[in-house]
């Protein structure tokens, strides 16, 4: 045998290797070190709902503001509703800042579970609700629901990661056709958190 | 030495029949049940198959305005999950997603005509185009994510019209996650399923300490926690006793070692008066096996606690046969009377409906007997008399002498006695009220009345109660039942409709979506005005149609894989060849009562109830004692009169422990003291060591040392439970004290002065 054949399996076998996407949990654990680096941060986004029922979508913008020590975030749509969850709750108020009950809201609390991970960088804890698989990019995680309850309402979320382990984008397909979209901006690592900010509007 | 050997292998054979039945303990209620009851026994059937609710409430309280009850009650969740409870509402979005698609895939069968007629207030055009409108306008806010999903696949919300009636939580309070809030917003609950039952006291006790440890934490940030639940009793039932008798048996002990010391003073006689004692107990709970393996039926743990009765005739026995052998006598002959005029009566329980009580009949006999082979094993010659004479010797020669000199005295105060005593039994009553058998603190029972009457029942306790060939034979039943009690649908009937119900259902739905026929282009064209697409709304309009009756029903398999699966295997459930469904009713106390009377009498189902349950068990155990008295009487006289073949003796013999009797019951009476299961258990231990004081005392004054001093350590071992704070055990101490006192002072007064002076036994060869 040649030895340039050895050498041709060895490079071929590397590329194999190479092509092969980056398991889960490699990305969850890149994504959680990567939290560990930053306190706090606040990002803006633009949220985009394309709806089967609709014939425009729906755009918002909004940002969110993540304090990491203390398990804080703020999500709040400009002109709109402000969502702050703490020790666990997420608690709403309404665009005319009247507080809301968000206790019995399942929509909400199903995007609980996302703003925790958000928040912590830990995004483990959905495995519980959620398959993970490597999504339609190397940094894509893709969630589909565990439960046949979910798959009336969920078809799957994706998230895409940037390099510094900060979302890029989140999709939330639903069966039918509905799709919400989020693009975050760049994040603000230099942004201070303000207690205030998580007590409410 | 070849009797001895043979004593040793019975007792030997009776361990092993002893640990196979301690093997067959069981706190099974319906061994406390009699065997003719067949309502009763059917009744504690049904709970014992339904298990123990395994529910805890924990109520939060605002007691300053910077309160945060919520946090206070997550943080209980956190605090209590690794120790086995969980919030019951904590199904997640998983479980109510997978509720709502089992209700979706059966609308037709779960609808009411009531939610159709509802439903139909909003089929007009304008009632639509509103509908869309108001959904439209919701879709604006950017935080909504599923509304537009959820209305595309039912946009008339039948499936939430549904949904509403299988809410439970307490009237008035608003949901909010694991938790319900009352409207004035300073009370909070968490309901909690726990994981095991409330008698496993080892993992109740953690949990409990953990629940105590938060409740300090909360009142610290202005929040008072209250609790209820059965494991709170049972716990705090477990803590009493075990702080009764962490005091009262090292002093028992201590007391007992010391008078039987100051009478043997030998370390060898001292264990030696064990032997019976040991004896005893792997006799009784042989007997207990035996027992249980004739009838079939578990040991009832109950019974377990007879066990100190018969410690306490097993001291005497030793007592006599150690007194016996240092003086060079044996006493075979009194102790084979005593044994057999004791043994007669508990025998009489064999014929008691109580299976526990005719458990606690062949313990005794076994226990007893064992007792009884026990003491020939005490070596005669070998256990020497005490180098100093006891003073309990003296005692007894100065009793014996004024006894014998003042017989007409004695006689004379035994018949005041009786005289002073015997209106007493006319202020006896039975307890009827089974709370004052318990050993929680009066602050448990304080929070459980303030969280029923601000929340409800933490569980039903009164179901309607139906029986079938087939689950929806049991189903049909049980509606039926609710029918003549003009009540509505339960939570059973709501989940699962029984066939022929579901079928009337399906029918009104065909007659309705037949009226509705032009729906489809009403709400194209509601659709339109309102700038939405009528075509994304396909799955609403595949879903309300007219359906064949032949399609698949709901039945309780339509529920596995969902949270409502495990709350519904217990109201329906196989039972042997059958079924049985088992409707919640809402109502405890008195009103759960008074539906049973409302019952008629040819209905299909009939009526549950723990409370009433646990009362009618304690009535009917001591209606059977009760009924079982005059057989005991006439055994002990039989026995007595064929052992001793002269009426004198046997007179003398019987009527101490006869008059003892009504000093004890005629002292509770004064005392106001209520007859209880218990305390009518503790008067045949009474009478059986009565009796035995009054065999000695007749076989003459040699053994009036013995006497003393078995009396005084069964005394000391029941006044010791005084000091008590169950109720049960400190009540089992009063009955048993003054019935000892009673027993000892009756034979000390009637006894001598009855019976001839009897020569001495003589020494063995």
């Amino acid at each position: 045998m040649s030895p340039v054949c050895p050498l041709l399996l060895l490079i071929l076998a590397q590329l194999a290797v190479a092509a092969q996407p980056e398991p889960v949990t490699t990305i969850l654990e890149r994504v959680a070190t990567a939290a560990k680096q930053v306190g706090a941060l606040r990002v803006t986004f633009q949220q985009e709902k394309h709806l089967a029922i609709l014939d425009e979508p729906l755009i918002t913008t909004g940002s969110i503001e993540i304090d990491r020590v203390n398990g804080l975030l703020r999500w709040q749509y400009d002109r709109g509703p402000v969502l702050i969850l703490a020790a666990g709750r997420v608690k709403r108020w309404g665009a005319d800042g009247k507080a809301e009950s968000a206790g019995d809201d399942p929509a909400l609390q199903a995007m609980a579970g996302q703003m925790k991970a958000l928040t912590s960088g830990d995004w483990k804890p959905l495995q519980e609700l959620f398959t993970m698989e490597v999504g339609h990019g190397p940094d894509h995680l893709l969630l589909r629901p565990r439960g046949v309850g979910m798959t009336a309402y969920i078809e799957y979320v994706e998230i895409a990661f940037r390099t510094d382990g900060s979302p890029n984008t989140l999709v939330l397909a639903a069966p039918g056709g509905d799709r919400t979209t989020y693009t975050f901006a760049m994040p603000d690592p230099a942004w201070k958190p303000d207690p205030s900010r998580f007590a409410g509007p | 030495m070849v009797k001895s050997s043979a004593i040793v292998a019975a007792i030997i054979a009776l361990v092993a029949l002893a640990v196979t039945g301690v093997a067959r303990l069981d706190s099974d209620l319906t061994g406390m049940i009699p065997a003719a009851d067949v309502p009763l026994a059917r009744e504690a059937h049904f709970f014992s198959g339904m298990g123990a609710i395994r529910v805890l409430m924990v109520e939060a309280e605002v007691t300053s305005p910077s309160a945060d009850p919520r946090t206070t009650l997550q943080s209980i969740v956190t605090r209590l999950a690794p120790l086995g409870a969980h919030p019951a509402r904590d199904n997640g979005i998983e479980g109510v997603a997978h509720t709502m698609q089992v209700v979706a895939a059966h609308l037709p069968e779960f609808l009411t005509a009531e939610d159709l007629a509802e439903t139909e207030a909003g089929m007009s055009a304008e009632a639509l185009s509103q509908r869309l409108k108001d959904l439209r306008e919701r879709l604006q806010r950017p935080d909504d994510w599923l509304t537009a999903t959820a209305a595309r696949q039912d946009v008339l919300s039948l499936t939430a019209r549904v949904l509403q009636h299988f809410s439970v939580g307490p009237v008035g309070a608003r949901p909010d996650g694991a938790f319900f809030t009352m409207p004035d917003g300073q009370h909070m609950v968490l309901r909690l399923d726990v994981d095991f039952p409330p008698d496993d006291v080892g993992r109740g006790q953690p949990l409990l300490a953990a629940l105590k440890q938060e409740a300090s934490i909360a009142a610290s940030h202005g929040v008072h926690l209250r609790w209820a639940g059965s494991y709170r009793h049972y716990v705090e039932n477990a803590d009493t006793i075990q702080s009764d008798l962490m005091a009262t048996i090292p002093l028992e002990v201590l007391l007992v070692g010391l008078v039987i010391w100051t009478l043997v003073r030998s370390w060898r006689a001292m264990l030696v008066i064990h032997l019976p004692v040991v004896g005893s107990v792997v006799g009784a709970m042989a007997g207990a096996c035996v027992w249980s393996l004739v009838t079939g039926r578990p040991v009832p743990m109950a019974m377990i606690g007879a066990t100190a009765g018969i410690l306490g005739i097993a001291v005497d026995y030793g007592t006599h046969a150690v007194v016996g052998a240092q003086e060079g006598r044996r006493c075979v002959k009194q102790l084979l009377l005593g044994f057999l005029t004791t043994g007669a009566a508990f025998i009489c329980l064999f014929f008691s409906l109580v299976p526990a009580l005719q458990c606690l009949g062949a313990m005794v006999v076994t226990g007893l007997g064992t007792a009884l082979l026990s003491t020939m094993l005490v070596p005669g010659g070998r256990i020497p008399p005490p180098r100093r004479e006891p003073v309990w010797n003296r005692i007894g020669d100065s009793t014996n002498r004024l006894l014998q000199r003042q017989r007409r005295s004695c006689l004379l105060i035994a018949a005041i006695m009786t005289l002073a005593t015997l209106p007493g039994l006319w202020r006896l009553h039975f307890e009827s009220d089974i709370k004052t058998f318990d050993g929680s603190t009066a602050q448990a029972w304080d929070d459980l009345e303030v969280i029923i009457q601000r929340w409800g029942t933490p569980d039903s306790s009164t179901f309607i109660v139906a029986h079938g060939d087939s689950p929806d034979a049991a189903l049909a039943a049980a509606a039926a039942t609710r029918a003549r009690l003009g009540l509505g649908p339960g939570l059973l009937e709501r989940l699962v409709p029984d066939l022929a119900e579901q079928a009337r259902r399906r029918e009104a739905w065909n007659v309705f979506w037949t009226r509705h026929a032009d729906f489809p282009a009403k709400f194209a064209e509601a659709c339109r005005s309102n700038g939405l697409r009528p075509e994304a709304f396909a799955p609403s309009l595949a879903a309300y149609h007219v359906v064949t009756q032949s399609r698949d029903p709901i039945t309780p398999e339509s529920w596995t894989g969902s949270p409502i699966s495990a709350a519904l295997t217990p109201l329906l459930h196989r039972d042997g060849t059958g079924w049985i469904a088992a409707s919640p009713l809402p109502l405890s106390g008195q009103a759960a009562l008074d539906l049973m009377e409302r019952l008629p009498g040819d209905s299909p189902g009939w009526i549950a109830n723990r409370t009433d349950l646990g009362k009618r068990i304690v009535s009917a155990v001591q209606h059977d004692l009760t009924s079982l008295i005059p057989m005991i009487v006439a055994a002990v006289v039989i026995v007595m009169t064929l052992a001793v073949r002269a009426w004198r003796p046997a007179v003398a013999m019987l009527l101490p422990p006869a008059l003892a009797l009504v000093w004890a019951f005629g002292i509770q009476g004064w005392m106001g003291l209520p007859l209880t299961p218990f305390s009518l258990l503790a008067v045949t231990f009474v009478l059986g060591i009565g009796i035995d004081s009054a065999v000695f005392l007749n076989a003459g004054s040699w053994s009036m040392s013995a006497i003393l001093v078995a009396w005084l350590t069964t005394l000391l071992g029941t006044a010791t439970l005084l000091l008590a704070n169950h109720p049960v055990v400190w009540s089992l101490g009063v009955s048993l004290s003054i019935g000892m006192t009673a027993a000892f002072v009756a034979a000390l007064l009637v006894t001598p002065a009855l019976s001839r002076p009897a020569a001495s036994p003589a020494p063995p060869a």
